[in-house]
């Protein structure tokens, strides 16, 4: 009986803090949005040259990271697709999300320092742990 | 110093090019972190512990490649690029690489 209650609490105990996770994760979203739209005045370009109309006079390094993991459910159905193969769609939207955090990091700093642009952006992903990555963009700032 | 990932700075020209000059460090993550992380994780999102790790690391690869440029004599690195990778288990290597100038103007 102890048994059969442990075996059903824990994945269930996993499951809600997942769930919780997701409205989290969907929250950090519409969060993403609007901080998107208070740096959306500096424009972004992953070639080197400062874009028209933009003489340039100074430039900076500046960069954005963030470390994520996927929740415990993502995990799950990532372990089943891995079984039969293809996209490993549940992680999509995770790692969709990372990029776009580790974006707007690099902008909100650079707009700290009244960046007009971030041009020669380069995006790049590591895996930190089994299940953690981290995201980092950085670029030249310039103004 | 001035730091940039464009091969060129705005506004500014490179007179000398003196080398390749790079700087790492390689970290270990602290197991409290580290269990942390592993509950933090069936919920998925933002691992602070690591990102700030991580951003310490990264500044500590970067200062370690500006020693090396103040060294031969620049000021200034240009096209800088970074990279990670875990080298083992609990380790992770941060490098930071770029071309060491002298510019004027």
């Amino acid at each position: 009986m102890i048994t059969l209650v442990i075996n059903l609490a824990i994945p269930l105990i996993l499951i809600a803090v997942a769930v919780g996770g997701r409205i989290a994760h969907q929250r950090r979203g519409s969060a993403i949005e609007s901080r998107q739209r208070a740096v959306a005045h500096i424009q972004v370009a992953p070639v080197p040259t400062a874009p028209s109309g933009v003489v340039p006079r100074h430039g900076e390094l500046v960069v954005g990271a963030v470390v994520v993991g996927a929740d415990y459910i993502r995990q799950i159905v990532a372990g089943l697709r891995s079984l039969v193969g293809g996209e490993v769609a549940s992680y999509n939207p995770v790692l969709e999300q990372a990029r776009a955090e580790s974006q707007l990091r690099m902008l909100e700093a650079a707009a700290s320092r009244n960046a007009v642009a971030v041009v020669n952006v380069r995006f790049e992903t590591s895996r930190i742990s089994n299940q953690a990555s981290e995201f980092l963009a950085y670029g030249t700032l310039v103004y | 110093m001035q730091l940039v990932n464009t091969e060129t700075i705005p506004g500014q020209e490179i007179q000398r090019v003196l080398g390749l000059v790079s700087g790492n460090t390689i970290r270990a993550k602290h197991l409290g972190r580290d269990i942390g992380a592993a509950f933090k994780n069936i919920a998925g999102g933002e691992l602070k512990a690591y990102t700030e790790l991580l951003s310490e690391s990264r500044t500590e690869a970067t200062s370690r490649m500006i020693a090396a440029a103040e060294a031969l004599g620049a000021n200034a690195i240009v096209n800088i690029r970074f990279t990670t990778s875990t080298v083992a288990g609990g380790a992770a290597e941060m490098y930071a690489y770029g071309t060491a100038v002298v510019v004027a103007g």
